[in-house]
């Protein structure tokens, strides 16, 4: 498991990088996001004519004085985004076996969301939900609030490195633990409860949130190996489905259709779904989600 | 070790050479994987067909085939014949009235008998001797020869006894009796130890005599002696039609009662004195003479008149219109010496202590030439022959003996009919080790199976 200490490469490849939100941010907070609010900020953008019951005091005395009409002064306020990450540690992430290269690969997106947000100075926070004792249910879950102070990316690297991915763990209630999140990235295999977890996601989206989607897949899980086996849900032993020549086409023609459902529907509800394989660079993985989606106008 | 059927030792081979080519070519369970999209996998059966490349469980495979080999061998019906023996003897003793001296067949049979023949000792009927009863004949353990009691044992075993004897019966029981022996040897030799006398020769002696599919070794014994006609003690009327009837048969006659003679015929009254006299060893025939005044003794009147009547003693028929004025009833232990021609006993012959005695219910005309009929003369000559009927102990003639002896060789076990299918011994203990053998695989298959 990557220590806190093994991601510097990570950090050094995502120097620069940030992370715009979508849409106008709503806090008071200066910071690198276009705010919802105008007001008093030097940053001048227009003048609006003065209509009734709006604040005199932002009038622009000068041009009254001299063109002998009302204009108020409009500037933009820039903000900061308060930014929850949800890291999905149920059993299904802890794989392959060996390597676990699913779960180090949503470590890896998580400390790499968590420097580029950090550098546009997003206080972060993580929230790793923890199985209950019986499959399905949610047990305490790791949570460290959003914050901006130094340490912090040392703080979250350390979190992830202390959990153990087990269990069947919804993730689904974890949402409910950002509050009023500004934005959300969800980094899972979508493999729990996928149902819950989009319609809570929707209800964040029409709050206001910006929510990211991080599908971590297996290479193992894209091309099974060629040896036929019996495949077992390592969140429920008792599936049981053998895996040979005339079964993979099915599965991967499956697989694939769920993929494609997934991205359509998170993308339907106002998130944005970024599938990242476990063994892709997790760099570009982290540009690939930062990046605002093409006809979109970064507002920070 | 033979097998009875030796088919399903084929068929069993055949059946663990599909069970080995099932065993590396099988639905096997493929070893598990974790995969957490095992969702998207169709829901098949969880065993697919797959060639195994290398050979696995073995023991498994040993089992299967051993257990599969075992019933075969079970079916096959092993027979263990471990002292088989190239010939198996069934050794036909003559203890009839035809023998001269049971020392001299108790000699042959000793010279000959070897252990593990069976000994079929036969007069009018015939059985095999029961274990042990000429063990002293038979070679020891050593080869020494047992003698003192048990030899005078067997030499009472070979006693000739008084009815006639009878090839026919010999051969009967050795044909029964060649199944016990086929088993432990390659072929079976059939010994006759007899006089081989006439008396011995019946119509189906013959036709007995070719169901035995192979050559028979006669060891000619001899035969009794010829003993002259005896005289007849005839008690009754002077002037009975029978004392001319026994003289035309040329049977000399005795004068009174408590005479001698070897016959004592009763035409009267049958006394105490009568019965023990047979017992003594004599021929007692009680012939009562016609008339209601004189039936009486053994059997039932019956009254019924014959318009055509005959009867038929020893070949002799007699034709005349009888009145059946009492009957004689055969009873256990009876011998019939004389029918009517529907059957009914005439004249019935009852062992009596050494001797016999014979009740004749044959009327006799006091007048009329029925008595000195040539006929007649027969029927005399028979109802006052010896116990046991007439003795014929002339030499069987060469045609006979030959078709006694055969030819070629002798019979092969393997054509002998078996005797009714069952499960021998050894097939038992061989289905219960399959059987645990069975438990064994399905203990071991449970273990493997298991994560």
């Amino acid at each position: 498991m990557a220590r806190a200490g093994g991601y510097g490469a990570l950090l050094d490849a995502l120097r620069g990088v940030t992370w715009p939100v979508r849409r106008t941010a709503r806090g008071g907070t200066a910071g690198t996001h276009r705010s919802r609010l105008r007001g008093l900020s030097p940053e001048f953008t227009e003048y609006r004519p003065y209509r009734q019951g709006d604040d005199p005091r932002r009038l622009d005395w000068k041009l009254l004085a001299r063109t002998d009409r009302a204009f108020l002064r409009v500037t933009s306020d820039r903000t900061t985004l308060g930014t929850w990450i949800v890291v999905d540690a149920s059993a299904s992430m802890a794989f392959p076996e060996r390597t676990r290269a699913k779960w180090a690969q949503a470590c890896r997106v998580a400390v790499g969301l968590t420097a580029v947000a950090l550098g546009g100075g997003d206080p972060v926070g993580i929230v790793v939900p923890a199985g209950g004792p019986e499959p399905g249910t949610t047990g305490t879950a790791r949570i460290l609030p959003p914050r901006t102070r130094r340490g912090t990316l040392g703080e979250v690297a350390r979190l992830l490195d202390g959990v153990t991915p087990e269990g069947s763990t919804a993730l689904a209630p974890a949402l409910a633990l950002t509050g009023r999140a500004a934005r959300l990235a969800i980094v899972t295999d979508l493999l729990g409860d996928a149902d819950a977890l989009l319609r809570d996601a929707r209800k964040l989206v029409a709050a206001g949130a910006d929510v990211h989607l991080v599908h971590v897949v297996a290479r193992e899980e894209l091309e099974p190996v060629a040896a036929a086996f019996l495949a077992t849900d390592p969140e429920e032993p008792s599936l049981q489905r053998p895996l040979g020549d005339d079964s993979r086409e099915a599965y991967l023609g499956a697989f694939d259709a769920f993929r494609r459902g997934a991205a359509r529907a998170w993308r339907e509800a106002g998130a944005t779904y970024t599938e990242v394989a476990a063994d892709e660079p997790a760099a570009h993985a982290v540009r690939r989600i930062t990046v605002l989606p093409l006809g979109v106008a970064a507002s920070g | 070790m033979s097998f009875l059927a030796p088919g399903f030792l084929a068929l069993a081979a055949a059946a663990a050479a599909v069970v080995v080519a099932l065993h590396f070519y099988a639905r096997q369970r493929p070893r598990a994987a974790l995969l957490p999209t095992a969702r998207f996998v169709p829901d098949l059966a969880a065993r697919a067909p797959s060639r195994a490349s290398r050979p696995a469980d073995l023991l498994l495979l040993l089992l299967r085939v051993l257990a599969v080999l075992l019933v075969g061998a079970a079916f096959a019906r092993p027979v263990l014949d471990l002292g088989r023996r190239p010939v198996a003897r069934i050794f036909v003793v003559d203890r009839s009235r035809a023998v001269r001296s049971p020392l001299g067949v108790r000699d042959t049979v000793r010279s000959r008998l070897a252990a593990g023949d069976l000994v079929v000792l036969f007069d009018s009927a015939a059985r095999v001797v029961r274990e042990g009863a000429l063990d002293a004949l038979a070679p020891g353990a050593g080869g020494a020869r047992r003698g003192g009691a048990d030899l005078d044992v067997a030499t009472a075993a070979l006693a000739p006894a008084g009815p006639r004897g009878s090839l026919s019966a010999a051969f009967a029981l050795a044909l029964r009796s060649a199944p016990l022996v086929a088993p432990g040897s390659d072929s079976i030799e059939l010994v006759v130890i007899s006089p081989l006398v006439d008396e011995e020769w019946d119509a189906a002696t013959a036709d007995l005599r070719r169901l035995w599919r192979g050559r028979v070794t006669l060891v000619p014994v001899a035969a009794a002696e010829t003993r002259p006609v005896a005289a007849v003690d005839l008690r009754g009327d002077v002037a009975d039609p029978l004392r001319a009837t026994l003289g035309l048969a040329g049977r000399s006659l005795r004068g009174s009662a408590g005479n001698t003679g070897a016959v004592r015929l009763v035409r009267d009254r049958l006394t105490p004195a009568d019965s023990a006299w047979a017992r003594a060893g004599g021929v007692l025939v009680f012939w009562p003479a016609n008339g209601p005044e004189t039936a009486g003794g053994p059997g039932t009147a019956t009254g019924t008149l014959d318009t055509v009547g005959a009867v038929v003693a020893e070949g002799a028929v007699l034709v005349a219109p009888f009145a059946r004025v009492r009957g004689v009833a055969g009873g256990e232990g009876g011998l019939v010496v004389a029918r009517w021609v529907d059957g009914a006993p005439a004249a019935v012959e009852r062992s009596l202590g050494a001797g016999c005695e014979r009740d004749v219910a044959i009327p006799v005309a006091l007048r009329g030439d029925l008595a000195l009929r040539a006929a007649a003369q027969h029927l005399v000559a028979a109802l006052t022959a010896p116990c046991g009927g007439a003795r014929r102990l002339a030499p069987l003639p060469d045609s006979l003996t030959n078709v006694l002896r055969g030819a070629g060789a002798l019979w092969p076990s393997r054509s002998v009919p078996r005797r009714e299918a069952h499960l021998v011994p050894a097939s038992a203990w061989l289905l219960a080790a399959a059987l645990l053998g069975l438990l064994a695989e399905s203990a071991l298959r449970t273990r493997t199976a298991k994560p």
